[in-house]
C-alpha cells in the first residue's frame, strides 16, 4: 500500500496539497483557449468556445467558429459565427447559450447549436455599443447586464421574462469602471462598480456610494472584483496588493490580506468545494496562482435537484432514461413523465422527414390527455420549424385557448382563432382577435366575418360604441338594423349637433330610420321633437328665457309661469296633451305662482277631470287652508271625508263617515281626533258605531 | 379575521383569506415603498377584503385616484396602478407614466388588473408606448367577494345591463371564472342546475374550464352538493316590486353599497345635554351592514312590520341589563357588571341606531303615496287590470314623479301581463316621452331591448298560468311569523326563490310547462367525483346549495332564501349575486 502522503507537496509552512487529473478533456484544441471566449455553465453544464472573437471584419474564411462541448470535452456542436461581432459569452440556467452582440442584440442557442431566438437589449446599447457584458443567475433565472460606450449600465434580470431596466447615472464617470459586476439583493439585481478609490452601489433608482467595513486605507484603485455564486460573499483586490473578504451586503467584514502582488490579477473567483467550511477566492496571474481564505462556519451550496438533471438529461435527448428515471422515483406525472414527454414531442416535430400526419398522430398517441402537458407549446415548436400545418393540427389537442388563441393568430389563422376564442367565452380573447382581424382584413370581408359570428359582432359593437362610432353606424347600415341606425341618430343629435338646424337634421335622418325600421310610434315621436325643437326656439327668440331641451310638459309649465297662458293652451292643443294631465299641469303651475284667482277661474272652467280633491291638496302643501277649504266642498262624496280632514275639519268629516255608515271612513276620521277639542267627535263616532252593530 | 364568516354552513373566511394572499404576494413583488393608484370603481369591492392596515403593512405609503394628467407627488419606490381592464383607464395611465417620466427620479411602474388581465389593454398600453414602464403586469382575480357568512357578491353592477342589453358576456366569463376558485377551494360541486340562457352558457364555460385544469386534480371533499345557475332574466318581475323586508326598504329607499349605507345626518346628531342643536353634522352618516352586528342579523330579513316590536323588546332587555348595576352590591358583582359594560354599550349603539332608521323608514312607508304605490303593484303581481291604462301611473306621470318609479310600475305591469296591448304601450311612452322628455325615446328603447317592457305579442298572458302553479301570490300571508317566503314582499313570493324552492322539493319535474314558458333552457350538468371524494349522506342530512342570480339579486330575494334555509335548517345554504 502507497504512503497516503506520497502525492503532497509542502505549501508554505503548515499545508500540503496534491494534484490529480478528475478526467481528461476529450476535445482536441487547436488554439489556446486565452485566445477564445469561454464560458462553462454551472454544474458541469456544457463549455462554450468562439474562437477567433476579433471585432473587425474579417473574410469569410477566417470567421470566427462557436464550438460547444460537453463538461468532458465531448463536441456536441459547431457553427460559423455569421452574425456581428460578439462581446461575451455565457449560459443561462436553462443552459440556453447567450452570446452577446456588440450592438446590443443577444442571440440565444440550444445545447446543441441550434438558434432559438435574439432580442435586443435596447436603443441606448445599440446607439452607444457594448463595451462589456456579463450573464448572471439569480433565483428568477438568467440575467445579462451590459456596460455601454457612454458608459452607461442596462440590465435585464431575467431573459426568459425581458424587461430592461437603464440604471442611472454614476455621477462624474468620465471612463470605464475598474471593474464592475452584478449583486443580487433583496431580489433585486444591482450592479457593484469600482471608479478610482470609489465604490458605488447602482440600482434601478439610484446610485449610493458604498464603503466595505474595515478596509484598508491607501486604497486608490480596486482591480478586480468577485462575487461568490450564491451572491453571499464578495471579494475585492485592490491596487496595494490588498485583498478584501466580507458579505455582498458590505456589512461585515470576513477576512483581508496583503498578498504584496500589484499587478491586476487576471482572473479572481470564489471557490469552494461541496460541503467545505472554507470560503475561499483563488486569484489568478499569468504564472501565479494563489488560494486566500478563512475558515469559519459553514457555507450552503446549492445540490442539483432532479428537475434539473431530468432537464440535463432531455437536453442531452437522453428521453427514455430520464422517463425511467421519473418511473423509478414515483415523480408525480405533472413534474415527470409529462414534461419529459413534451420535451420528446418538441423534438419529434423538428424531424422533418415524417408528415404532419404521422408526426401528430404519434405525439397524441404518446401523450394523450396526459396532465399537464401543453400542446400548445409543441405547437409553436413545430411553427418554429416552419410546419404551420402540423402546428395547427396539434393545437387541436390543446384545451386551453388562452394559449391555442395567440399561436393561431401567430400563424395567420384569424378565423379559426376567432371561433375559438369565441367558443372559450374569453371576450378579452376576442377583442383581441378582433383587432387583428380588423387590420388583416379589408373592411368588407372584417364585416362579413363579423356576421356570421353574432357574439363577436355585439363585442365589436361595443368597441366601436366607446372608440369609433362611424364605424358603428356602418355596421347597423350593413345589417340593415334601422332601430338601432334611429336611436344612433338621436344620441347625435344630442351629443355632436349644436346648432338648431343640425340637430333637426339628425333628427330628420332618425325618423326616416324609424320609418325604414317600421316603428311608427317611435317615428312620429321623433317628428313631434323637432316640432318642438323648432318651437322652443322661437319662443327664446320671442320671449327671452330658457325652453331648450325642456319636455313638452315643462315647456307648457314654463309658458303658465311667466304668464303665456294663451301659448300654452295652444301647445297643448297641438301636441294633443291629454286632459287629466294638462289639469294636473295647470293645477300644479299655478299653485306655484300663487295665482288663487285664476286656479279658481280655471278650477269653474269646466267640471275637472281629475276630481277637486288635488286642489284642497295642492292649497294646504302652499298653507293656504282658506283656499282650500273652498274646493274640498266642491270634491265627490267617496273622497270628501279625506278632504274634510286634510282642511282640518273633523267634526264635519265625522258627519259624512257617519253618513256614510262606513267603517273605514270612522275609523281613519278616528285616527284624527286628537286631544280634548275633538273629544266629543270621537264620542259621537263611537256611538254611531255603537249602533251600527246593533242593527 | 371577519368572523361573520365564518358563521355559515360554508367558511367564507377561507376564501377572504385566499383572496388576501393573493393580494399580500403581489404587494411583495414589488419590493420597497408603493403608492396606489386605485380604479375609484374598486375602491368599494376592496374595502371588503383589504383595510387599509393590511397595505401600510405592505409598504403601501399612500393612495390616489385614478385621474388624467400627472399623479400626485410621493416619494415612493412603487407606483402601483389597480385597475378594471378597460381601455379608457389604459389612456390615463399611459398620461399618467408619460409625465411621469419627465421629472423626478425614475420610479417602478407595475398594473395589477382587476379581476383579469387583458391583451387587449396590453396592445392599448403598448401603442401608447408605456407598456415597457412596468416592471410587473399581473391579474388579481377578485370574481367573487366575502359579503357576509352566507353570501358572496361579484359587486359587478351593470352585469345585467351588459348581458341583456349589450349582449356582452364578459361578466359571465368572470362569474364562471370565480365559480372555479370557489371550487379549487371548496371542492368539486356534483351537481349543476341552471335555468336561462346566460345560466347555460356559464355551465357550458366551466364544464370548459375544468377540461383546462386536468391537469391539477382537485382532491378536496365538496362543500356544496348543488349549483343552481339563474338568470336574472327568467324572473324580471322580483326586482321590480317593492322590497318589504327592513334590508330590502333600506337598500329601496336609500341604496346600499358594497354593504355600506349613507343615511341622512339629523336622526344620528349625538344627543347631548344642552347641546341646542347647534352642531348638527352635515355629512352622511355611514353604517356597514352585515351580520357582524347581533341586531342587524336579526332584523334584516324580517318584514318591516314585524321590526317595530323587536326593537321594542330589544330596548327594554337592554334597559334593565343597565338596571343591574343597582343590583350589584359586592366587589365581585360590579366586577362582572362592568365586564359585559362594552358589550352592552355596543348593543345599546346598535339599537339607537336601528331605532332611528326604522323611524326614517316609516315616515316613507306609512305615507299615503306608498300605499297607493303598493296598493298598485299587488294588484298587478296578483294579477287585477294588468291589461289597461292604469290611473295610479297616469296621476303619477302627471305630477312628474321620480321616473325610475314609474318605469318600474310600467315595466312591472308589462311583466304580470305577458307584455302591454300595443295601445296601452304607446300610451304610457307618449306619455312619458312628453313629460320627461324627448330623450328617454332611448331608455324606453333599453327597456324594450331587455324584454322588461314589451308589447303583447301572440295574444296570450301567460301570467297567470305561472303565477297559479309557482303560488306567486299568497293571500293569507303573515308578516310576523312568516309560514312562507311570500312574507318578503307581504304577498308575493319572488319566482325566483320559488325555482330554487321547488328544485329541492320535489323537484322541477313537477313544474315542467312553466319552465317552457319562462325564457331560456333548463339543465341539470353532473360532475363526475372520484370515489374518494363522494359523499355518504346520512340520513335527514340537508344538502348545501349554491344559488348564483346571474344578473343581480335583491335583498328581499336573499332574505327569502335564508328563510327557506332556516325552514329546512339549512336546506339551501348560499346565494351568490352580481
Amino acid at each position: 500500500m502507497d504512503c497516503y502522503t506520497a502525492n503532497w507537496n509542502p505549501l508554505g509552512d503548515s499545508a500540503f496539497y496534491r494534484k490529480y487529473e478528475l478526467y481528461s478533456m476529450d476535445w482536441d484544441l487547436k488554439e489556446e483557449l486565452r485566445d477564445c471566449l469561454v464560458a462553462a455553465a454551472p454544474y458541469g453544464g456544457p463549455i462554450a468556445l468562439l474562437r477567433n472573437p476579433g471585432r473587425k471584419e474579417k473574410p469569410a474564411s477566417a470567421r470566427p467558429v462557436l464550438e460547444i462541448y460537453s463538461a468532458s470535452g465531448v463536441p456536441l456542436a459547431s457553427l460559423l459565427w455569421k452574425s456581428g461581432p460578439m462581446v461575451s459569452l455565457g449560459w443561462s440556467a436553462e443552459e440556453e447559450l447567450l452570446c452577446v452582440q456588440e450592438d446590443g442584440v443577444v442571440l440565444v442557442y440550444g445545447l446543441h447549436g441550434d438558434f432559438r431566438r435574439h432580442f435586443s437589449m435596447g436603443n441606448e446599447v445599440l446607439q452607444n455599443r457594448v463595451l462589456d457584458a456579463r450573464i448572471f443567475h439569480t433565483e428568477f433565472g438568467s440575467g445579462v447586464a451590459i456596460l455601454t460606450g457612454a458608459h452607461r449600465f442596462t440590465l435585464s434580470a431575467n431573459v426568459g421574462d425581458l424587461k430592461l431596466r437603464r440604471m442611472p447615472e454614476v455621477p462624474g464617470l468620465q471612463s470605464a469602471p475598474s471593474c464592475w459586476t452584478t449583486v443580487c439583493q433583496d431580489r433585486v439585481a444591482h450592479i457593484l462598480l469600482a471608479v478610482g478609490p470609489d465604490l458605488y452601489l447602482l440600482d434601478h433608482a439610484a446610485c449610493s456610494a458604498v464603503i466595505p467595513p474595515g478596509l484598508a486605507p491607501g486604497v486608490s484603485s480596486f482591480l478586480q472584483m468577485a462575487v461568490s455564486f450564491t451572491y453571499r460573499h464578495l471579494a475585492l483586490f485592490t491596487d496595494t496588493g490588498y485583498i478584501w473578504m466580507g458579505t455582498a451586503s458590505l456589512k461585515e467584514k470576513l477576512c483581508e490580506f496583503n498578498c504584496n502582488i500589484r499587478a491586476p490579477p487576471k482572473q479572481m473567483v470564489w471557490c469552494s468545494r461541496p460541503r467545505s467550511k472554507e470560503r475561499a477566492v483563488v486569484v489568478g496571474w499569468e504564472r501565479r496562482l494563489m488560494v486566500v481564505g478563512d475558515a469559519p462556519e459553514g457555507i450552503q451550496y446549492k445540490q442539483l435537484t432532479i428537475q434539473v438533471l431530468l432537464d440535463r438529461l432531455v437536453l442531452r435527448r437522453l428521453y427514455p432514461l430520464a422517463i425511467q428515471i421519473c418511473e423509478y422515483l414515483r415523480l408525480p406525472e405533472v413534474q415527470g413523465v409529462s414534461r419529459i414527454l413534451a420535451h420528446w414531442a418538441c423534438y419529434k416535430v423538428q424531424q422533418k422527414d415524417v408528415s404532419d400526419e404521422d408526426v401528430a398522430r404519434a405525439i397524441n398517441q404518446k401523450l394523450g390527455d396526459t396532465p399537464g402537458v401543453s400542446y400548445s407549446d409543441i405547437a409553436a415548436r413545430a411553427y418554429g420549424c416552419g410546419r404551420t400545418e402540423l402546428a395547427i393540427k396539434l393545437l387541436e389537442y390543446e384545451p386551453r385557448s388562452g394559449e391555442q388563441v395567440p399561436l393561431l393568430l401567430k400563424m395567420k389563422r384569424s378565423k379559426l382563432a376567432l371561433s375559438k376564442a369565441i367558443e372559450s367565452g374569453d371576450t378579452d380573447l376576442v377583442f383581441t382577435v378582433l383587432l387583428h382581424l380588423k387590420n388583416e382584413l379589408n373592411r368588407g370581408d372584417f364585416f362579413m366575418t363579423l356576421r356570421n359570428q353574432p357574439m363577436a359582432l355585439s363585442l365589436y359593437r361595443q368597441f366601436c360604441k366607446h372608440q369609433e362610432l362611424e364605424t358603428l353606424k356602418d355596421l347597423y347600415n350593413q345589417d340593415d338594423n334601422h332601430q338601432e341606425l334611429g336611436s344612433f341618430h338621436i344620441r347625435a343629435s344630442y351629443a355632436a349637433e349644436e346648432r338648431i338646424e343640425g340637430r333637426v337634421a339628425a333628427l330628420q335622418t332618425a325618423a326616416d330610420a324609424f320609418y325604414k325600421a317600421k316603428n311608427e310610434f317611435a317615428a312620429k315621436a321623433t317628428e313631434d321633437q323637432m316640432r318642438l325643437l323648432r318651437l322652443q326656439r322661437r319662443l327664446e327668440d320671442e320671449l327671452g328665457g330658457r325652453f331648450l331641451d325642456l319636455s313638452l310638459h315643462d315647456t307648457v309649465t314654463t309658458l303658465i309661469l311667466s304668464g303665456q297662458n294663451k301659448r300654452a293652451e295652444q301647445l297643448a292643443r297641438d301636441f294633443r296633451i291629454p286632459d287629466k294631465r294638462l289639469w294636473w299641469l295647470k293645477l300644479t303651475a299655478l299653485a306655484d305662482l300663487e295665482d288663487w284667482e285664476e286656479l279658481e277661474k280655471f278650477s269653474k272652467s269646466k267640471k275637472s277631470p281629475i276630481g277637486y280633491l288635488p286642489f284642497v291638496e295642492i292649497c294646504m302643501k302652499q298653507h293656504n287652508k282658506y283656499e282650500a277649504k273652498k274646493y274640498a266642498s266642491r270634491v265627490g262624496p267617496e273622497q270628501k271625508v279625506k278632504a274634510l280632514l286634510l282642511v282640518g275639519d273633523v267634526a264635519q268629516a265625522a258627519d259624512v263617515a257617519i253618513e256614510h255608515r262606513s267603517e273605514a271612513e270612522m275609523s281613519l276620521v278616528l285616527s284624527h281626533c286628537t286631544g280634548a277639542t275633538d273629544g266629543a267627535t270621537a264620542d259621537k263616532i263611537q256611538r254611531a258605531r255603537a249602533q251600527a252593530q246593533k242593527k | 379575521m371577519a368572523t361573520h364568516l365564518s358563521y355559515g354552513r360554508v367558511n367564507l373566511n377561507v376564501l377572504r383569506e385566499a383572496v388576501r394572499r393573493e393580494l399580500r404576494e403581489f404587494l411583495d413583488k414589488c419590493a420597497g415603498s408603493k403608492a396606489i393608484v386605485w380604479d375609484e370603481y374598486l375602491t368599494g369591492p376592496f374595502g371588503l377584503i383589504a383595510q387599509y392596515s393590511l397595505l401600510k403593512e405592505h409598504e403601501v405609503e399612500k393612495m390616489f385616484t385614478l385621474k388624467g394628467s400627472r399623479l400626485p407627488a410621493a416619494d415612493v419606490k412603487n407606483i402601483i396602478f389597480v385597475v378594471r381592464p378597460r381601455l379608457e383607464l389604459m389612456d390615463i395611465i399611459s398620461e399618467n407614466v408619460l409625465s411621469e417620466d419627465r421629472r423626478g427620479p425614475a420610479r417602478d411602474f407595475h398594473i395589477l388588473f382587476v379581476p383579469r388581465r387583458s391583451l387587449l389593454c396590453e396592445q392599448r398600453l403598448k401603442d401608447l408606448g408605456v407598456l415597457g414602464s412596468f416592471i410587473h403586469r399581473e391579474e388579481y382575480s377578485l370574481d367573487l367577494i366575502p359579503f357576509d357568512g352566507d353570501l358572496l357578491s361579484m359587486e359587478s353592477e351593470g352585469a345585467f345591463k351588459e348581458c341583456y342589453l349589450e349582449s356582452d358576456q364578459t361578466s359571465l366569463y368572470h362569474a364562471a371564472k370565480g365559480l372555479m376558485t370557489l371550487q379549487a377551494l371548496y371542492g368539486t360541486i356534483p351537481q349543476i342546475f341552471g335555468k336561462g340562457e346566460c345560466a347555460r352558457q356559464v355551465a357550458n364555460m366551466m364544464i370548459r374550464m375544468k377540461r383546462e385544469f386536468t391537469g391539477s386534480q382537485n382532491s378536496i371533499f365538496p362543500v356544496f352538493d348543488n349549483l343552481l345557475l339563474l338568470d336574472r332574466n327568467v324572473d324580471l318581475l322580483t326586482p321590480l316590486a317593492t322590497q318589504l323586508t327592513y334590508e330590502g326598504l333600506i337598500d329601496e329607499i336609500y341604496g346600499i353599497q358594497n354593504s355600506y349605507v349613507k343615511l341622512p345626518p339629523e336622526k344620528f346628531a349625538p344627543k347631548k345635554q344642552g347641546d341646542g342643536g347647534k352642531d348638527l353634522p352635515t355629512e352622511a352618516k355611514k353604517l356597514q351592514l352585515n351580520s357582524a352586528e347581533e341586531l342587524y342579523a336579526e332584523i334584516r330579513d324580517k318584514n318591516f312590520n314585524a321590526v317595530g316590536s323587536v326593537l321594542s323588546k330589544k330596548a327594554k332587555v337592554i334597559s334593565a341589563a343597565f338596571e343591574e348595576r343597582h343590583n350589584a352590591k359586592t366587589v365581585g358583582e360590579i366586577k362582572q357588571f362592568v365586564s359585559q359594560l362594552p358589550h352592552m354599550q355596543a348593543a345599546r349603539g346598535s339599537l339607537a341606531n336601528h331605532t332611528s332608521i326604522a323611524e326614517l323608514i316609516k315616515d316613507v312607508t306609512t305615507s299615503e303615496d306608498f300605499f297607493d304605490k303598493l296598493t298598485v303593484e299587488q294588484e298587478f303581481m296578483s294579477g287585477i287590470d294588468t291589461d289597461k291604462v292604469n290611473s295610479y301611473i297616469e296621476d303619477c306621470i302627471a305630477q312628474k314623479h321620480p321616473l325610475i318609479k314609474v318605469l318600474r310600475l310600467v315595466c312591472l305591469q308589462s311583466v304580470c301581463n305577458s307584455g302591454l296591448k300595443q295601445k296601452v304601450l304607446d300610451y304610457y311612452k307618449r306619455e312619458i316621452l312628453q313629460t320627461y322628455g324627448y330623450e328617454h325615446i332611448l331608455t324606453l328603447h333599453n327597456l324594450e331591448k331587455t324584454g322588461l317592457l314589451k308589447p303583447q305579442t301572440g295574444g296570450r298572458n301567460t301570467y297567470p298560468t305561472i303565477r297559479k302553479t309557482l303560488r306567486l301570490w299568497m293571500d293569507d300571508v303573515n308578516e310576523q311569523n312568516p309560514t312562507d317566503i311570500s312574507y318578503v314582499y307581504s304577498g308575493y313570493a319572488p319566482l325566483s326563490v320559488r325555482l330554487a324552492q321547488l328544485l329541492s322539493r320535489p323537484g322541477w319535474r313537477s313544474i315542467e310547462e312553466v319552465l317552457r314558458i319562462l325564457p331560456g333552457p333548463h339543465f341539470e350538468e353532473r360532475q363526475p367525483l372520484p370515489t374518494g371524494l363522494q359523499k355518504k349522506r346520512q340520513p335527514g342530512e340537508n344538502r348545501v346549495t349554491l344559488i348564483f342570480f346571474l344578473g343581480g339579486v335583491t335583498f328581499a330575494e336573499i332574505a327569502a332564501l335564508r328563510f327557506l334555509s332556516q325552514l329546512e335548517d339549512g336546506g339551501r345554504s348560499k346565494e351568490t349575486y352580481r
